[in-house]
Protein backbone atom coordinates (compact mmCIF):
# COMPACT_ATOMS: atom_id res chain seq x y z
CA UNK A 1 0.00 0.00 0.00
CA UNK A 2 3.08 2.32 0.95
CA UNK A 3 4.61 1.60 -2.49
CA UNK A 4 1.22 2.23 -4.06
CA UNK A 5 1.01 5.82 -2.35
CA UNK A 6 4.33 6.61 -3.01
CA UNK A 7 4.04 5.85 -7.05
CA UNK A 8 1.01 7.46 -7.26
CA UNK A 9 2.79 10.75 -5.61
CA UNK A 10 5.62 10.31 -8.05
CA UNK A 11 3.27 10.11 -11.23
CA UNK A 12 1.44 13.05 -10.01
CA UNK A 13 4.63 15.09 -9.61
CA UNK A 14 5.71 14.01 -12.91
CA UNK A 15 2.40 14.46 -14.89
CA UNK A 16 1.87 17.94 -13.07
CA UNK A 17 6.08 19.03 -13.43
CA UNK A 18 5.96 17.95 -17.56
CA UNK A 19 2.74 19.70 -17.91
CA UNK A 20 4.51 22.94 -16.45
CA UNK A 21 7.06 22.34 -18.66
CA UNK A 22 5.42 21.87 -21.47
CA UNK A 23 3.07 24.89 -21.46
CA UNK A 24 5.49 27.21 -19.61
CA UNK A 25 8.39 26.83 -21.38
CA UNK A 26 8.77 28.94 -24.65
CA UNK A 27 8.87 26.65 -27.74
CA UNK A 28 11.55 26.21 -30.11
CA UNK A 29 11.11 29.58 -32.90
CA UNK A 30 12.45 27.40 -35.72
CA UNK A 31 9.31 24.80 -35.32
CA UNK A 32 7.01 27.21 -34.55
CA UNK A 33 8.33 28.83 -37.57
CA UNK A 34 8.38 25.93 -39.52
CA UNK A 35 4.69 25.00 -38.61
CA UNK A 36 3.30 28.41 -38.86
CA UNK A 37 1.65 28.14 -35.63
CA UNK A 38 0.14 30.80 -33.66
CA UNK A 39 0.20 30.88 -29.57
CA UNK A 40 -3.48 28.87 -29.61
CA UNK A 41 -2.67 26.62 -31.79
CA UNK A 42 0.74 25.42 -30.00
CA UNK A 43 -0.99 25.43 -26.86
CA UNK A 44 -3.81 23.28 -28.42
CA UNK A 45 -0.70 21.14 -29.71
CA UNK A 46 0.96 20.55 -26.42
CA UNK A 47 -2.10 19.70 -24.88
CA UNK A 48 -2.81 17.14 -27.25
CA UNK A 49 0.39 15.41 -26.35
CA UNK A 50 0.23 15.83 -22.98
CA UNK A 51 -3.12 14.10 -22.32
CA UNK A 52 -2.23 11.18 -24.03
CA UNK A 53 0.68 10.61 -22.87
CA UNK A 54 -0.32 10.87 -18.88
CA UNK A 55 -2.71 8.72 -19.79
CA UNK A 56 -0.01 6.47 -20.79
CA UNK A 57 2.32 7.40 -17.98
CA UNK A 58 -0.75 6.57 -15.72
CA UNK A 59 -1.02 3.18 -17.25
CA UNK A 60 2.94 1.81 -17.00
CA UNK A 61 2.53 3.14 -13.50
CA UNK A 62 -0.92 1.44 -13.03
CA UNK A 63 0.67 -1.59 -14.29
CA UNK A 64 4.28 -1.54 -12.39
CA UNK A 65 2.45 -0.89 -9.04
CA UNK A 66 0.02 -3.94 -9.44
CA UNK A 67 3.74 -6.25 -10.57
CA UNK A 68 5.60 -4.79 -7.56
CA UNK A 69 2.54 -5.88 -5.15
CA UNK A 70 1.95 -9.44 -6.52
CA UNK A 71 6.18 -9.63 -6.41
CA UNK A 72 5.70 -8.84 -2.67
CA UNK A 73 3.19 -10.74 -1.76
CA UNK A 74 5.16 -14.20 -3.65
CA UNK A 75 8.18 -12.78 -2.47
CA UNK A 76 9.03 -16.51 -0.40
CA UNK A 77 7.84 -18.71 -3.59
CA UNK A 78 10.16 -20.34 -6.07
CA UNK A 79 9.34 -17.41 -9.20
CA UNK A 80 9.13 -14.36 -6.39
CA UNK A 81 12.52 -13.57 -7.51
CA UNK A 82 11.53 -13.44 -11.25
CA UNK A 83 8.68 -10.96 -10.82
CA UNK A 84 10.36 -8.90 -8.51
CA UNK A 85 13.06 -8.31 -11.42
CA UNK A 86 10.05 -7.85 -13.65
CA UNK A 87 8.33 -5.33 -11.63
CA UNK A 88 11.57 -3.42 -11.21
CA UNK A 89 12.77 -3.30 -14.91
CA UNK A 90 8.65 -1.84 -15.64
CA UNK A 91 8.80 0.47 -13.02
CA UNK A 92 12.27 2.11 -14.41
CA UNK A 93 10.32 2.23 -17.56
CA UNK A 94 7.43 3.75 -15.90
CA UNK A 95 9.53 6.23 -13.99
CA UNK A 96 12.17 6.58 -16.81
CA UNK A 97 9.73 7.72 -19.69
CA UNK A 98 8.26 10.62 -17.96
CA UNK A 99 11.74 12.00 -16.30
CA UNK A 100 13.30 11.53 -19.81
CA UNK A 101 10.15 13.89 -21.72
CA UNK A 102 10.70 16.38 -18.91
CA UNK A 103 13.95 15.82 -18.97
CA UNK A 104 14.81 16.11 -22.64
CA UNK A 105 12.17 19.56 -22.70
CA UNK A 106 14.37 20.92 -20.25
CA UNK A 107 17.47 20.49 -22.74
CA UNK A 108 15.89 21.58 -25.77
CA UNK A 109 15.24 25.17 -24.25
CA UNK A 110 18.31 25.44 -22.63
CA UNK A 111 19.97 24.62 -25.83
CA UNK A 112 17.36 27.18 -27.09
CA UNK A 113 18.70 29.75 -25.09
CA UNK A 114 22.45 28.86 -25.74
CA UNK A 115 22.78 27.20 -29.41
CA UNK A 116 26.41 26.54 -28.94
CA UNK A 117 25.54 23.03 -26.49
CA UNK A 118 22.82 21.88 -28.90
CA UNK A 119 24.85 18.75 -29.78
CA UNK A 120 25.94 18.04 -26.01
CA UNK A 121 22.26 18.60 -24.87
CA UNK A 122 21.15 16.34 -27.98
CA UNK A 123 24.06 13.83 -26.82
CA UNK A 124 22.69 13.55 -23.40
CA UNK A 125 19.43 13.27 -24.43
CA UNK A 126 20.20 10.36 -26.32
CA UNK A 127 21.99 8.65 -23.72
CA UNK A 128 19.06 9.37 -20.89
CA UNK A 129 16.88 7.44 -23.40
CA UNK A 130 19.33 4.17 -23.80
CA UNK A 131 19.94 4.53 -20.36
CA UNK A 132 16.65 3.74 -19.54
CA UNK A 133 15.64 1.39 -21.50
CA UNK A 134 19.10 -1.01 -21.33
CA UNK A 135 18.15 -0.65 -17.13
CA UNK A 136 14.77 -1.44 -17.72
CA UNK A 137 15.15 -4.17 -20.36
CA UNK A 138 18.07 -5.81 -18.50
CA UNK A 139 15.75 -6.26 -15.05
CA UNK A 140 12.95 -7.60 -17.69
CA UNK A 141 15.31 -9.73 -19.30
CA UNK A 142 16.93 -11.28 -15.99
CA UNK A 143 13.44 -12.17 -14.20
CA UNK A 144 12.08 -13.51 -17.72
CA UNK A 145 15.49 -15.96 -17.95
CA UNK A 146 14.46 -16.83 -14.13
CA UNK A 147 11.05 -17.89 -15.16
CA UNK A 148 12.35 -19.82 -18.30
CA UNK A 149 14.76 -21.47 -15.57
CA UNK A 150 11.36 -22.71 -13.66
CA UNK A 151 10.20 -24.75 -16.37
CA UNK A 152 13.48 -26.44 -16.41
CA UNK A 153 13.29 -26.57 -20.72
CA UNK A 154 14.45 -24.25 -23.11
CA UNK A 155 12.92 -22.97 -26.17
CA UNK A 156 13.29 -24.77 -29.31
CA UNK A 157 16.56 -23.91 -31.68
CA UNK A 158 14.35 -22.41 -34.44
CA UNK A 159 12.47 -19.85 -32.30
CA UNK A 160 15.97 -18.75 -30.88
CA UNK A 161 16.96 -18.95 -34.96
CA UNK A 162 13.65 -16.79 -35.98
CA UNK A 163 13.85 -14.42 -32.92
CA UNK A 164 18.05 -14.02 -33.62
CA UNK A 165 16.98 -13.34 -37.49
CA UNK A 166 14.25 -10.47 -36.91
CA UNK A 167 16.64 -8.93 -34.09
CA UNK A 168 19.31 -8.92 -37.05
CA UNK A 169 17.50 -7.99 -39.37
CA UNK A 170 16.09 -4.18 -37.53
CA UNK A 171 19.36 -3.62 -36.42
CA UNK A 172 20.87 -3.79 -39.66
CA UNK A 173 17.94 -1.59 -40.81
CA UNK A 174 18.59 0.50 -37.89
CA UNK A 175 22.29 0.69 -38.24
CA UNK A 176 21.78 1.76 -42.28
CA UNK A 177 19.28 3.97 -41.51
CA UNK A 178 21.06 5.81 -38.52
CA UNK A 179 24.45 5.86 -40.02
CA UNK A 180 22.42 7.11 -44.09
CA UNK A 181 20.63 10.10 -42.23
CA UNK A 182 22.77 11.42 -39.31
CA UNK A 183 26.39 12.53 -39.82
CA UNK A 184 29.24 12.75 -37.38
CA UNK A 185 28.93 16.53 -38.16
CA UNK A 186 26.57 18.68 -37.52
CA UNK A 187 23.92 19.49 -40.20
CA UNK A 188 23.22 16.88 -43.29
CA UNK A 189 20.94 18.06 -46.46
CA UNK A 190 17.87 17.09 -45.36
CA UNK A 191 18.29 19.63 -41.89
CA UNK A 192 19.69 18.58 -38.48
CA UNK A 193 21.73 16.24 -37.60
CA UNK A 194 20.42 13.06 -34.75
CA UNK A 195 22.98 12.50 -32.99
CA UNK A 196 25.98 14.74 -33.18
CA UNK A 197 28.39 11.91 -32.88
CA UNK A 198 31.34 10.53 -35.30
CA UNK A 199 29.76 7.34 -37.04
CA UNK A 200 31.89 5.43 -35.55
CA UNK A 201 31.03 6.40 -31.89
CA UNK A 202 27.30 6.26 -33.23
CA UNK A 203 28.17 2.53 -33.86
CA UNK A 204 30.11 2.12 -30.73
CA UNK A 205 27.65 3.71 -28.26
CA UNK A 206 24.61 3.86 -29.95
CA UNK A 207 23.96 1.20 -32.68
CA UNK A 208 25.46 -1.60 -30.83
CA UNK A 209 23.92 -0.67 -27.30
CA UNK A 210 20.90 -0.20 -28.71
CA UNK A 211 21.00 -3.88 -30.24
CA UNK A 212 21.86 -5.42 -26.98
CA UNK A 213 19.00 -3.72 -25.58
CA UNK A 214 16.66 -4.98 -28.10
CA UNK A 215 17.75 -8.39 -27.57
CA UNK A 216 17.26 -8.75 -23.83
CA UNK A 217 13.70 -7.24 -24.71
CA UNK A 218 13.13 -9.50 -27.45
CA UNK A 219 14.90 -12.62 -24.63
CA UNK A 220 12.37 -11.65 -22.25
CA UNK A 221 9.20 -11.06 -24.95
CA UNK A 222 10.24 -14.92 -25.80
CA UNK A 223 10.85 -16.53 -22.49
CA UNK A 224 7.90 -14.99 -21.08
CA UNK A 225 5.81 -16.24 -23.40
CA UNK A 226 7.86 -19.74 -22.90
CA UNK A 227 6.98 -20.03 -19.70
CA UNK A 228 3.24 -18.91 -20.49
CA UNK A 229 3.39 -21.95 -22.99
CA UNK A 230 4.74 -24.00 -20.29
CA UNK A 231 3.84 -23.56 -16.63
CA UNK A 232 0.73 -25.29 -15.50
CA UNK A 233 -2.91 -23.83 -14.99
CA UNK A 234 -5.31 -23.11 -17.00
CA UNK A 235 -6.21 -20.22 -15.52
CA UNK A 236 -2.91 -18.99 -14.68
CA UNK A 237 -1.33 -19.45 -17.90
CA UNK A 238 -4.50 -17.14 -19.62
CA UNK A 239 -3.40 -14.59 -17.01
CA UNK A 240 -0.05 -14.52 -17.52
CA UNK A 241 -0.74 -14.34 -21.54
CA UNK A 242 -1.71 -10.98 -21.23
CA UNK A 243 1.64 -9.82 -19.41
CA UNK A 244 3.84 -11.85 -21.93
CA UNK A 245 1.74 -9.76 -24.83
CA UNK A 246 1.88 -6.63 -23.24
CA UNK A 247 6.10 -6.79 -22.96
CA UNK A 248 6.31 -7.46 -26.05
CA UNK A 249 4.19 -4.70 -27.42
CA UNK A 250 5.89 -2.34 -25.23
CA UNK A 251 9.09 -3.15 -26.77
CA UNK A 252 7.81 -3.32 -30.07
CA UNK A 253 6.83 0.29 -29.61
CA UNK A 254 10.21 1.05 -27.69
CA UNK A 255 12.25 0.12 -31.23
CA UNK A 256 9.78 1.65 -33.20
CA UNK A 257 10.46 5.29 -30.87
CA UNK A 258 13.78 4.89 -32.31
CA UNK A 259 13.62 4.31 -35.83
CA UNK A 260 11.56 7.20 -36.05
CA UNK A 261 14.55 9.23 -33.87
CA UNK A 262 16.97 7.48 -36.36
CA UNK A 263 15.15 8.64 -39.50
CA UNK A 264 15.30 12.12 -38.01
CA UNK A 265 11.91 12.59 -39.24
CA UNK A 266 10.91 15.42 -36.97
CA UNK A 267 13.10 17.83 -39.16
CA UNK A 268 11.34 16.50 -42.38
CA UNK A 269 7.43 15.65 -42.16
CA UNK A 270 4.85 18.30 -42.18
CA UNK A 271 2.90 18.42 -39.28
CA UNK A 272 -0.22 16.04 -39.91
CA UNK A 273 1.35 13.25 -40.46
CA UNK A 274 4.10 13.89 -37.89
CA UNK A 275 0.79 13.81 -35.55
CA UNK A 276 -0.34 10.57 -36.85
CA UNK A 277 3.31 8.88 -36.34
CA UNK A 278 3.56 10.29 -32.46
CA UNK A 279 -0.33 8.99 -31.61
CA UNK A 280 0.25 5.49 -33.59
CA UNK A 281 3.35 4.77 -31.43
CA UNK A 282 1.59 6.54 -28.34
CA UNK A 283 -1.51 3.95 -28.87
CA UNK A 284 1.25 1.12 -29.25
CA UNK A 285 3.25 1.48 -26.11
CA UNK A 286 -1.05 2.63 -24.06
CA UNK A 287 -1.41 -1.44 -26.09
CA UNK A 288 1.38 -2.41 -24.27
CA UNK A 289 0.76 -0.80 -20.69
CA UNK A 290 -2.74 -1.87 -20.37
CA UNK A 291 -2.30 -5.24 -21.30
CA UNK A 292 1.15 -5.77 -18.52
CA UNK A 293 -1.72 -3.83 -16.15
CA UNK A 294 -4.25 -6.46 -17.00
CA UNK A 295 -1.93 -9.19 -16.86
CA UNK A 296 -0.93 -8.04 -13.09
CA UNK A 297 -4.04 -7.51 -12.25
CA UNK A 298 -5.14 -11.18 -13.00
CA UNK A 299 -2.35 -12.37 -11.19
CA UNK A 300 -2.97 -10.89 -8.47
CA UNK A 301 -6.25 -11.71 -8.03
CA UNK A 302 -5.41 -15.49 -7.75
CA UNK A 303 -3.32 -14.96 -4.91
CA UNK A 304 -6.24 -12.74 -3.22
CA UNK A 305 -9.28 -14.84 -3.38
CA UNK B 1 2.60 -33.51 10.40
CA UNK B 2 3.74 -30.98 6.94
CA UNK B 3 0.95 -30.52 4.29
CA UNK B 4 3.33 -32.55 2.16
CA UNK B 5 2.45 -35.82 4.20
CA UNK B 6 -1.09 -35.17 3.96
CA UNK B 7 -2.12 -37.34 0.66
CA UNK B 8 -5.18 -35.81 0.46
CA UNK B 9 -4.23 -32.31 0.44
CA UNK B 10 -1.17 -33.54 -2.02
CA UNK B 11 -4.05 -35.04 -4.17
CA UNK B 12 -6.32 -31.54 -3.82
CA UNK B 13 -3.08 -29.84 -4.81
CA UNK B 14 -2.28 -31.56 -7.67
CA UNK B 15 -5.69 -31.37 -8.89
CA UNK B 16 -5.72 -27.70 -8.31
CA UNK B 17 -2.21 -27.51 -10.79
CA UNK B 18 -4.11 -28.05 -13.76
CA UNK B 19 -5.72 -24.67 -13.12
CA UNK B 20 -3.35 -22.89 -10.75
CA UNK B 21 -0.24 -23.79 -11.69
CA UNK B 22 2.42 -22.30 -9.13
CA UNK B 23 0.03 -20.82 -7.54
CA UNK B 24 -2.06 -24.23 -6.57
CA UNK B 25 -0.65 -24.71 -3.04
CA UNK B 26 -0.57 -21.33 -2.02
CA UNK B 27 -4.24 -21.10 -2.99
CA UNK B 28 -5.52 -24.62 -1.66
CA UNK B 29 -3.63 -23.38 1.79
CA UNK B 30 -5.75 -20.40 1.81
CA UNK B 31 -8.87 -21.82 1.73
CA UNK B 32 -8.39 -24.32 4.25
CA UNK B 33 -6.95 -22.08 6.74
CA UNK B 34 -9.21 -19.40 6.14
CA UNK B 35 -12.77 -21.50 5.26
CA UNK B 36 -12.10 -24.39 7.24
CA UNK B 37 -10.35 -22.70 10.26
CA UNK B 38 -7.72 -25.21 9.89
CA UNK B 39 -4.24 -25.90 9.00
CA UNK B 40 -3.24 -27.68 5.68
CA UNK B 41 -2.11 -30.69 7.26
CA UNK B 42 -4.84 -31.70 9.13
CA UNK B 43 -7.51 -31.89 6.32
CA UNK B 44 -9.66 -35.01 6.08
CA UNK B 45 -12.08 -36.37 3.50
CA UNK B 46 -14.90 -34.69 5.64
CA UNK B 47 -13.90 -31.24 4.92
CA UNK B 48 -13.92 -31.88 1.30
CA UNK B 49 -17.53 -30.98 0.47
CA UNK B 50 -17.33 -27.82 1.84
CA UNK B 51 -13.93 -27.20 0.89
CA UNK B 52 -15.35 -27.92 -2.60
CA UNK B 53 -17.86 -25.23 -2.57
CA UNK B 54 -15.57 -22.84 -1.35
CA UNK B 55 -13.34 -23.27 -4.47
CA UNK B 56 -15.82 -23.22 -6.20
CA UNK B 57 -16.89 -19.42 -5.44
CA UNK B 58 -13.24 -18.71 -5.22
CA UNK B 59 -12.40 -19.90 -9.61
CA UNK B 60 -15.62 -18.27 -10.23
CA UNK B 61 -14.17 -15.40 -9.03
CA UNK B 62 -11.07 -16.02 -11.52
CA UNK B 63 -12.89 -17.27 -14.71
CA UNK B 64 -15.78 -16.79 -16.41
CA UNK B 65 -15.41 -20.17 -18.00
CA UNK B 66 -18.41 -22.03 -16.02
CA UNK B 67 -16.48 -25.16 -18.52
CA UNK B 68 -13.40 -24.72 -16.25
CA UNK B 69 -15.32 -24.14 -12.87
CA UNK B 70 -17.42 -27.38 -13.33
CA UNK B 71 -14.50 -29.58 -14.00
CA UNK B 72 -12.59 -28.42 -11.14
CA UNK B 73 -15.04 -28.78 -8.58
CA UNK B 74 -16.30 -32.58 -9.72
CA UNK B 75 -12.21 -33.53 -10.02
CA UNK B 76 -11.86 -32.30 -6.50
CA UNK B 77 -15.22 -34.05 -5.21
CA UNK B 78 -14.03 -37.19 -7.17
CA UNK B 79 -11.26 -37.29 -4.60
CA UNK B 80 -13.67 -37.42 -1.99
CA UNK B 81 -15.29 -40.28 -3.06
CA UNK B 82 -11.96 -42.41 -3.69
CA UNK B 83 -10.58 -41.75 -0.59
CA UNK B 84 -11.10 -43.61 2.43
CA UNK B 85 -13.11 -42.10 5.47
CA UNK B 86 -10.45 -40.89 7.76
Amino acid sequence: MRNTRTMIAVLATLIITYTAVLLLLPADPSIVQRFSLSSFQLILLKLSVVIPIALIWAAAFYGSVLMSNYSAKISATKEGKAYRKIALGLQILAIGSPFISISSNLLRYWATMHPDTLASTQILTHYLQLGVAAAAFYYIYCGAELLKQLTRKNPSAWVHAVTGLALALLTGIFCLITLNRTSGSVVVSSGQAVYYLPDWLIVASIIIPYAYVWHWGAKAAMYVHFYRLKVAGLIYRNAFNMLASGIGVVMLSSIATQYFTALGVTTRMQLQPLLIVIYLLLTLMAIGYILIALGSKRLQKIEDV
Amino acid sequence: MTPANNPLYTQVVDVTMSYLGPAAERFISRQIETHLKKNPEDLVVEDLEILVDWIKVAIALLTEDQRIVDDFTKSLMALAENSPAS
